[in-house]
C-alpha cells in the first residue's frame, strides 16, 4: 500500500515534468535536453530555501520554480534566437551536464548531495488522513491541473501559432508572427514545469543530489516523453507511469535473485535505451495508440 | 611547466583529433550527432582489456588490432542497421537512437565487466620515458605519431586519391547533390562509421593505457569532450574537426597548468576538471560561433 | 507604396544585388523579370526581410508615411503590411484550408501569452470572412482538407487568401505561377487584379512567364546581373533591346 502511494506521486510528479517536456518537444519542435537542469535547479534551490532558510515548503517551492524560469529566459534568450535546433539541444545538454559539475562543486551537500528536505507538510491533521496520502493527493491535484492547462493551451491561438512556428519558422514569420518570441514562452512554461517538478521531488524524497541533472535524467526524460506521444496530455501520465515503474519492478527482480542492486540500474538504463530505439522505429505502429510522430512534417 | 604542458595538450589533442574526426564525418554525411561514438572508444579498450592481460592472454601486438577490428565492425554494424535508418526518417531519430545505443552500450560494458574502474597494463618498453628533455612516454610517442600519422594517411590516401574516399568527402559536403549523383550511399555511409570505430577504438586504448585504469564511462566523459573539439573547429568541417582537437587538448592542459599555479583556486580545482572546463567551452562555442571556427559555410537561404 | 535606394547585397564575392533602387506606387502590379540568377529572388528576400542590405535603405508606406523597414525582422514587416509567397507552396500543412485561412486573420499579438494568444483557436466571428474568402479562391469545398492533401495549384491558391486574409498592402510573389495549371493561374490573377482594384494593395511578382505577367502587370522590372536594366511598360520592355540582350546571354 506504502509503496502504491508513492508511486502515484512520484508519478504525478514526472507527469507534471513530461507535460512541459511534451509541449516543447512535440508542439512547438524545440529539442531541449535541458529539462533535467532545470529539474535539479529546482529541487535544490527548493531544498535550501526550506531547509535553511526555514521557508514553508509550498512556498519554497513556487518561489523556486520562478526563480529556474529567470535562469530558463536567460539561457532561452541567449540561445534560441541563434542557434539550429540541433545545436540548441547540444547547448541544453551542456548545460545540464555543467549544472552537476556546479551542483557537485559549490552545490550543498557537494558530491553526495543534500539530505533532510523537509516534506510537503499537511494541510488536514495526519490522523485524519496519512501525510504521505495527503502528499499524494497534492501531487495528484498540480498534475492533473497541469494536464489541463497544456491540453487547453493546445487549442488556443498560442497553440495554433506554436505549431506554424514547428512546421515552417520562416511562413510564420511572414505571417506577422515573431518566431523566438513563441518559442521562448513555451520554453519559459516548460522550464517552470520541469522546476516545480522537481521541488516537488526534493520534497518527497527528502533529499537532493547533484544526479538529478545528469545524462542519466536526460535519458529518463527523453523516454518519459517519447512514451507520452505527441498529441494527448494524458499521454503524460502514461510516460511518467512506466517510467517511475520500470526502475522499481527492475530493482525488485534484481532484488529477488538476489544480485547487487548496481545491476538493476544498469538493467534499467539498457531498458530505457532499448525504449527509446525501438519506439523510434514503431513510430507509425505506436502512432495510433499514443500519437507519437518523431517525422518532420 | 607550460612546456609541459603544450606537450601533454599535443598528444591529447591527438586523441581528440582521432575521435573528433569520426563526429565531424558522421555529422557531414548523415546530419547527426553520434551520441554512441563516444562509448565505441570505451568498447575498443575493454575488448582489449579482455584479449590482453584481463582474460585471454593474448600479447598487446595481436590483442590491439583485433580489438580495434571488431569494434570497427560493431560500429558498422550499429550505422547500417540501426543509425542509418533512423537518420533516414529525420535527424532528431537518428540522435535519438544514438543516444539509446549509447546508454545499452554503457550499461553492456558496466554489466559484463563491473562499473568500477580495471587496470589495464602496457607492458614495460611503453612506459618508460624517452629523454629527459622530452618528458613522455614512449606510449605518448606512439600515440602522438600514431593519431597524427594515422590522420595524415587517411587524408593523403584514402580522402585525395582512392574513389571511396573521393565519395565520402562528397557526401561530407554537400549530401543532397552526392545523393542525386547516386554516389555509392550505403556503403560510404557504412564505411563512415566502420572509419569511426576504428579510430574511436584505437583512442580508447590508447588513453586506457596512458591512464591504466579503465571505467564504463571513459567513452562518454573522451568522447564528450572530443565532440567539444569537433564542434570548436567547426562540426561541418572535417579538417576543422581535426584542428579543434588539438586546440581543445592544448587550452586544456594550460588552464589545468595554471589553475595549479593559483593557490586561491586549488580548493575548486575539481570544478575545472576536463569534463566542465569542455562544457563550458562547448557552452560558450554555441553561444558565440556555433558554426565553429574553420566553418566556411554561406547563410542559408530561407 | 514602397521605395528601395542604393541597395546591394554580396554573397562572399558575388555581387547579388548591385545599387539597386526602386519606387512603387499604390494599385499597381510591377513584373520583375530577369534571367536566372539576375537578383530578383534575393529582392523579394531583401525586401521581406530574410537577408539583410549590405548598404541601402528600404522604405514602405505604412499608414500616411514611409517607414524605414530594412533594420526591422521578418515578423515586424508583415505586420507593417507587408504580404511574402514563396515558390513553394508553403501553408501549414497539417492544418485545414480553414484553419490555414484562420491563422492569417490573427491580429497582432496572438503570439504573445499576455496580449491575445490565450484566446481560442476558432473562427467565431470570423466564420463569414473566412468563408468568403475560401469561396473566393473556389475552395469551399475543401475547406475541411488538410492543406497537404490538396492539389498543387489549390494550395498556391489558398496561400494566396492568406495574404489577402492578412490584409497586406504591399504583397510580394515569387514564381505564383510556376508549376500552375491554366485554371489555377487564371484564378490567381483574377484574385490578384481584384485585390488591387479594390484596395491601395501594390503587388511586385517575380516570374518567368512572360505572358502571364504581362496579362497582369502594370509595369516591367528588368534586372540582370544585380541591377535594375530598365523599367517601363510591359510592351515597351520586351520590345526593347536591352530585353533580347539579358535573356539571349
Amino acid at each position: 500500500m506504502d509503496f502504491i502511494v508513492y508511486a502515484v506521486t512520484a508519478a504525478a510528479i514526472m507527469t507534471v515534468l513530461l507535460v512541459g517536456q511534451q509541449l516543447l518537444l512535440f508542439d512547438t519542435g524545440i529539442f531541449s535536453l535541458g529539462g533535467a537542469a532545470f529539474f535539479a535547479c529546482g529541487a535544490y534551490l527548493s531544498a535550501v530555501l526550506s531547509k535553511n532558510a526555514g521557508y514553508p515548503s509550498f512556498a519554497a517551492m513556487l518561489i523556486a520554480a520562478l526563480a529556474v524560469t529567470g535562469i530558463a529566459l536567460f539561457v532561452g534568450v541567449l540561445w534560441l534566437r541563434t542557434l539550429r535546433s540541433d545545436f540548441f539541444a547540444l547547448a541544453t545538454l551542456a548545460l545540464s551536464l555543467a549544472t552537476v559539475v556546479v551542483l557537485r562543486t559549490v552545490g550543498p551537500g557537494g558530491l553526495t548531495g543534500m539530505a533532510g528536505v523537509p516534506s510537503f507538510g499537511t494541510i488536514v491533521p495526519p490522523d485524519v488522513v496519512p501525510a504521505p496520502v495527503q502528499t499524494m493527493l497534492l501531487c495528484l491535484a498540480v498534475a492533473i491541473l497541469s494536464i489541463i492547462a497544456v491540453q487547453a493551451l493546445r487549442g488556443q491561438r498560442i497553440g495554433a501559432i506554436a505549431a506554424a512556428v514547428r512546421v515552417d519558422e520562416n511562413v510564420a514569420a511572414t505571417l506577422g508572427f515573431r518566431p523566438l518570441l513563441v518559442k521562448l514562452q513555451i520554453f519559459l512554461f516548460s522550464s517552470f514545469l520541469a522546476a516545480l517538478a522537481g521541488a516537488m521531488q526534493a520534497h518527497l524524497l527528502g533529499v537532493v543530489e547533484p544526479r538529478m541533472a545528469s545524462i542519466d535524467m536526460i535519458v529518463l526524460l527523453l523516454v518519459g516523453t517519447i512514451l507520452s506521444g505527441g498529441k494527448r496530455a494524458w499521454g503524460c501520465a502514461f510516460g511518467a507511469m512506466v517510467v517511475v515503474l520500470v526502475p522499481e519492478v527492475l530493482q525488485r527482480v534484481f532484488v529477488a535473485r538476489a544480485e547487487p542492486q548496481w545491476r538493476a540500474f544498469l538493467a534499467c538504463q539498457a531498458a530505457y535505451g532499448g525504449v527509446i530505439i525501438v519506439m523510434i522505429f514503431c513510430g507509425p505502429w505506436l502512432q495510433r495508440f499514443t500519437g507519437v510522430r518523431l517525422r518532420r512534417a | 611547466m607550460f612546456y609541459e604542458a603544450i606537450i601533454n595538450g599535443l598528444i591529447v589533442g591527438a586523441i581528440y583529433a582521432v575521435v573528433a574526426l569520426g563526429y565531424s564525418l558522421v555529422y557531414s554525411v548523415l546530419g547527426f550527432v553520434n551520441f554512441a561514438h563516444g562509448d565505441l572508444l570505451a568498447v575498443g579498450v575493454y575488448l582489449c582489456l579482455f584479449l590482453s592481460t584481463g582474460g585471454l592472454g593474448l600479447p598487446l601486438l595481436i590483442a590491439i588490432p583485433v580489438a580495434v577490428g571488431i569494434t570497427g565492425l560493431l560500429a558498422a554494424g550499429i550505422g547500417r542497421l540501426l543509425l542509418i535508418p533512423a537518420a533516414q526518417k529525420s535527424s532528431l531519430a537518428a540522435l535519438l537512437v544514438a543516444i539509446g545505443v549509447s546508454v545499452i552500450l554503457q550499461s553492456a560494458l558496466a554489466a559484463v565487466f563491473t562499473s568500477e574502474a580495471l587496470p589495464f597494463h602496457g607492458g614495460g618498453f611503453l612506459g618508460t620515458t624517452v629523454s629527459a628533455w622530452l618528458p613522455m612516454k614512449w606510449l605518448h610517442v606512439a600515440t602522438l605519431a600514431g593519431g597524427v600519422g594515422s590522420l595524415a594517411l587517411l587524408w593523403a590516401f584514402f580522402f585525395h586519391r582512392s574513389a571511396l574516399g573521393l565519395e565520402i568527402r562528397a557526401s561530407a559536403s554537400n549530401p543532397r547533390a552526392a545523393q542525386i549523383l547516386g554516389l555509392r550511399r550505403e556503403q560510404v555511409f557504412t564505411v563512415v562509421f566502420l572509419i569511426s570505430g576504428v579510430f574511436a577504438a584505437l583512442a580508447g586504448i590508447a588513453v586506457g593505457l596512458d591512464d591504466q585504469l579503465i571505467v564504463p564511462t571513459l567513452g562518454f566523459s573522451l568522447g564528450l569532450r572530443a565532440f567539444v573539439a569537433s564542434v570548436i573547429g567547426g562540426i561541418r568541417s572535417l579538417g576543422g574537426a581535426v584542428a579543434g582537437g588539438f586546440l581543445l587538448g592544448i587550452t586544456e592542459n594550460l588552464v589545468a597548468a595554471a589553475v595549479l599555479q593559483v593557490p586561491k583556486l586549488a580548493p575548486y580545482a575539481g570544478a575545472f576538471s576536463k569534463d566542465a572546463i569542455a562544457m563550458v567551452v562547448l557552452a560558450l562555442v554555441l553561444t558565440w560561433r556555433p558554426r565553429g571556427v574553420f566553418d566556411r559555410s554561406l547563410e542559408t537561404r530561407p | 507604396m514602397l521605395e528601395i535606394k542604393g541597395l546591394c547585397k554580396r554573397f562572399g564575392a558575388v555581387g547579388a544585388v548591385v545599387d539597386v533602387s526602386l519606387e512603387l506606387l499604390a494599385g499597381r502590379v510591377y513584373g520583375l523579370v530577369g534571367p536566372n540568377g539576375s537578383g530578383k529572388t534575393t529582392v523579394l528576400n531583401l525586401i521581406s526581410g530574410f537577408y539583410q542590405p549590405d548598404c541601402g535603405q528600404i522604405l514602405l508606406r505604412n499608414g500616411g508615411c514611409l517607414r524605414r523597414i530594412d533594420r526591422l525582422p521578418v515578423a515586424a514587416r508583415a505586420r507593417l503590411g507587408l504580404g511574402r509567397m514563396f515558390q513553394e507552396p508553403r501553408g501549414i500543412a497539417q492544418f485545414t484550408a480553414m484553419e490555414n485561412v484562420l491563422l492569417c486573420t490573427l491580429p497582432t499579438g496572438s503570439d504573445n501569452l499576455l496580449a491575445g494568444g490565450l484566446r481560442p483557436f476558432a473562427l467565431g466571428q470570423k466564420r463569414d470572412r473566412v468563408a468568403r474568402l475560401l469561396s473566393s479562391g473556389g475552395l469551399t469545398s475543401s475547406a475541411n482538407c488538410r492543406s497537404a492533401d490538396l492539389s498543387y495549384g489549390e494550395r498556391r491558391i489558398l496561400d494566396y487568401l492568406c495574404l489577402i486574409a492578412l490584409g497586406s498592402h504591399l504583397v510580394l510573389l515569387d514564381e505564383p505561377f510556376a508549376g500552375a495549371d491554366p485554371s489555377t493561374r487564371q484564378t490567381l490573377t483574377a484574385m490578384i487584379r481584384d485585390q488591387v482594384r479594390r484596395g491601395d494593395t501594390t503587388v511586385l511578382l517575380v516570374s518567368h512567364d512572360i505572358p502571364a505577367v504581362m496579362e497582369i502587370a502594370d509595369e516591367l522590372i528588368l534586372m540582370d546581373g544585380g541591377r535594375i536594366i530598365m523599367q517601363g511598360l510591359p510592351v515597351t520592355v520586351t520590345q526593347s533591346e536591352e530585353y533580347k540582350e539579358a535573356y539571349l546571354r
